[in-house]
């Protein structure tokens, strides 16, 4: 079962950094689309099935078609960019990145976690019943919250109103 | 053994890359979709903690990522909504372009 984790890491890492490289936006969209896949099956191994599928639903369903659609709306359908991701100050990002990177390795270095017992498991009837009793409450104020979002997208996305001459 | 650290080292990669992102690409939806890895490398972490550090009976790690994926979810709405806003007004979506507070 080890490997396939390192073959989800790799396949994880690797298309996340196409999605940050490429120069056609387009071609970073359907990268990003199989790095969220590679994070579904993270979810899977750790053996999270129902966040895996929402990872799916979601991002893959529906949040990559959103980032696709902004791109075909605000560029050419092409979204070619012309300007390299390693041009001018952009080597200033990447060292800050590279620092924030070298911190988090560190701080889990000789890092041990002693495991109170063996791994959690949850089937989605523990995950149903938390989220109905327990987290009742936030999962309202999650629905609120998106409610308003999708008020808010429209009117922020809805075309101006012509001034009157 | 795949343990805890393997995730959390993944995690750190992930967050990393997409920070250079976020940091680097000079167009809006690129700098969109950093953060949106940004999230998903903490939805790693707390998925991982709950997994392997959390008490059998408490669900609070899954319950997290899945109150995160929501939230990022209308984060992601909201901010693609903005980005059109602000192509219609500036006709470009490059960060450096749009750089007048007044329209």
């Amino acid at each position: 079962m080890e490997y396939v984790f390192y073959i989800l890491a790799i396949w994880t890492v690797g298309s996340g950094l196409l999605a940050v490289l490429q120069r056609n936006l387009v071609h970073c969209a359907l990268a990003l689309i199989a790095f969220f896949a590679g994070i579904a099956g993270i979810f899977f191994t750790l053996r999270a099935e129902f966040l895996g599928a929402v990872q799916i639903i979601v991002y893959v369903g529906a949040i990559a078609v959103l980032i696709l659609f902004a791109i075909m709306l605000t560029r050419h359908v092409t979204g070619e960019e012309t300007i390299s991701p390693f041009s001018g100050h952009a080597i200033w990002g990447w060292l800050a990145s590279a620092g924030v990177l070298a911190m988090l390795i560190y701080s889990l270095y000789d890092q041990l976690f002693i495991m109170s017992g063996p791994p959690s498991q949850a089937t989605v009837l523990d995950i149903g019943n938390a989220m109905m009793r327990r987290y009742a409450v936030p999962f309202e104020v999650i629905s609120l919250l998106l409610t308003a979002a999708l008020v808010g997208a429209v009117v922020i996305a809805l075309e101006e109103p012509r001034e009157k001459k | 053994m795949i343990t805890l650290t393997h995730y959390l080292v993944l995690a750190a990669v992930v967050f990393s890359i997409g920070l250079a992102g976020a940091l680097t690409r000079r167009n809006t939806i690129m700098v969109l979709i950093g953060i949106e890895m940004m999230l998903n490398a903490a939805n790693i972490n707390l998925v991982a903690f709950w997994r392997y550090l959390g008490p059998q009976t408490n669900m609070s790690g899954q319950m997290f990522a899945v109150f995160s994926i929501a939230v990022a979810g209308a984060e992601a709405a909201v901010g693609l909504a903005l980005l059109i806003a602000v192509y219609r007004h500036f006709k470009n979506v490059s960060i450096e372009e749009i750089s007048s507070l007044k329209g």
